[in-house]
């Protein structure tokens, strides 16, 4: 096979893949989801960003092997050039297909009045990019963990399917009562008018919506927030309760950390952050200082209102990348006598 | 001005009437010329100035070289602009209007569905072991549904 013909097979093979993963496979997929009408193109977008995606693969392949051959002609600085476009794709390959399927377990101690294990899961984002398998992962992983309470700290959703109680189906075979409020994007901030479907289609789960409630439990209490943006909440509830047990507050945004000034609570959990999904250090921290007025990005902390812990997340939204930020669950081992 | 009238000087209105003795559709382009000058539109419509058949006598008998023509010719052009600016500046406010009332309206249907703020409502206390029972039932009722 000659030269010429060689290479236009291979722009042949372009075409017809980018029509493949950019076209056809998103618009298969598209009728299955419950968009917005102002969102229908960012919806497509992304869409073809996940499927696209794909494409990244035989790009790597051809940039490495076009390297490999300029580097033997000695034309130095188109091969350079190829070099740089393979580790690229290598960076994004990892950041798209490697990380966003991993699940770890973090543990972190955390210094409070009673001795309790935690598991925190947040923002898994059941829809396009996120499909029920990851929550069926996430819910077997935590089936098989030894722990007191298990805690989901918002956005159940992003662009869901259609069929909501199919993709949220796995949620029922939880062996252990997960308490949950909703995120931004359950609340149509943005998204579409899914609070009342979600709490309808969840009625009688494992899965227990919180906001605005108080659990009694023998030895704490727990409560739950409504998202910091649907500005539905006044903690004056909070400051009502009697101080003979340690309170534990489950929300969406570390913002709502705001509201709980001059209540007495053990320990505030939230979510929201993803941690930045693409963790670079320090500038993911001073992007979302600058941009979102937001010091909490992911981890412990032991703020002036009091103790925090943002976890960071399951899923991804807007661009279905994670880099040095894995889906994680959080696994909080309250000790009363620290470390 | 003085490209009709094809004279190098214009001169001063000595308001001969020559020119309404020419005119073919009976008009008087010495007051429409006047009222265009003014820029007083309402008095150059009640002259007719739509009327005018453009047929350039006036100018041609105008004493005082003053281009008429441009005038009348500039001042339908003119009248026929605001009055499709004053078409179009209704129909803005008119679809202004309609979607101020329109998301009045959806404002007023969400407010129907939606419950009400839950922070006017009491907080709910509960414990853990009538959650538990909740979900017992919750899961009996799924399997009765789902074998």
């Amino acid at each position: 096979m000659n030269t010429g013909r060689a290479r236009w097979l291979v722009r042949t093979a372009w075409i017809v893949g980018i029509v493949l993963f950019c076209i056809v496979w998103p618009g298969l997929e598209y009728p299955n989801f419950d968009i917005e009408p102002q969102e229908r193109a960012k919806a497509f977008l992304q869409l073809l960003l996940l499927h696209g995606s794909w494409l990244l693969w035989p790009l790597l392949v051809q940039s490495a092997v076009k390297a490999w051959r300029r580097f033997r002609e000695h034309r130095t600085w188109r091969g350079t050039g190829a070099t740089a476009l393979a580790v690229v794709c290598v960076l994004l390959c990892y950041a798209r297909f490697v990380e966003p399927n991993e699940l770890v377990v973090r543990r972190t101690v955390i210094p409070a009045p009673i001795d309790l294990n935690i598991a925190v899961v947040a923002d898994i984002h059941v829809g396009i990019y996120t499909r029920p398998a990851k929550l069926a992962q996430v819910v077997d992983r935590l089936n098989a963990m030894h722990v007191d309470l298990v805690l989901f700290a918002g956005d159940l959703t992003y662009d869901p399917p259609k069929n909501l109680a199919a993709a949220l189906a796995p949620l029922w075979r939880l062996n252990k009562p997960m308490y949950a409020v909703l995120g931004n994007h359950d609340v149509e901030l943005p998204g579409p008018p899914l609070a009342n479907k979600i709490h309808r289609v969840l009625a009688g789960s494992p899965v227990h919506f919180i906001e605005h409630r108080v659990i009694d439990f023998p030895s704490f209490r727990l409560a739950g927030l409504y998202d910091w943006w649907s500005a539905r909440d006044d903690t004056a509830f909070l400051k009502a309760l009697p101080h003979d047990k340690p309170l534990l507050v489950l929300m969406h945004q570390p913002h709502s950390l705001r509201a709980l000034r001059g209540v007495d609570f053990a320990l505030a959990m939230a979510g929201h952050t993803h941690g930045g999904q693409v963790y670079l250090p320090w500038l993911t921290d001073e992007v979302f200082l600058l941009t979102r007025d937001e010091r909490y990005v992911g981890g412990y902390y032991d703020t002036p209102t009091g103790k925090l812990f943002v976890t960071t997340g399951v899923g991804v939204t807007g661009v279905p990348l994670r880099f040095n930020d894995p889906p994680v669950i959080d696994v909080l081992e309250l000790r009363k006598h620290g470390h | 001005m003085a490209i009709e009238s094809g004279h190098p000087t214009q001169q001063p209105c000595v308001h001969c009437g020559e020119c309404v003795r020419v005119c073919p559709d009976a008009l008087n382009p010495e007051t429409l010329f006047f009222a265009l000058v003014r820029d007083d539109f309402a008095s150059a419509r009640d002259g007719r100035l739509d009327a005018c058949s453009e047929c350039h006598r006036c100018v041609e008998v105008c004493p005082s070289h003053i281009p008429l023509l441009d005038w009348l010719r500039w001042g339908k052009s003119e009248q026929a602009a605001r009055a499709r600016a004053e078409a179009a500046r209704e129909r803005y406010l008119a679809r202004d209007a309609r979607l101020v009332r329109e998301r009045a309206e959806r404002a007023a249907a969400r407010r129907e569905v939606r419950p009400t703020v839950a922070a006017a409502l009491p907080a709910q206390t509960i414990s853990h072991a009538e959650v538990l029972a909740a979900i017992a039932r919750g899961k009996a009722r799924r399997r009765g549904k789902h074998p």
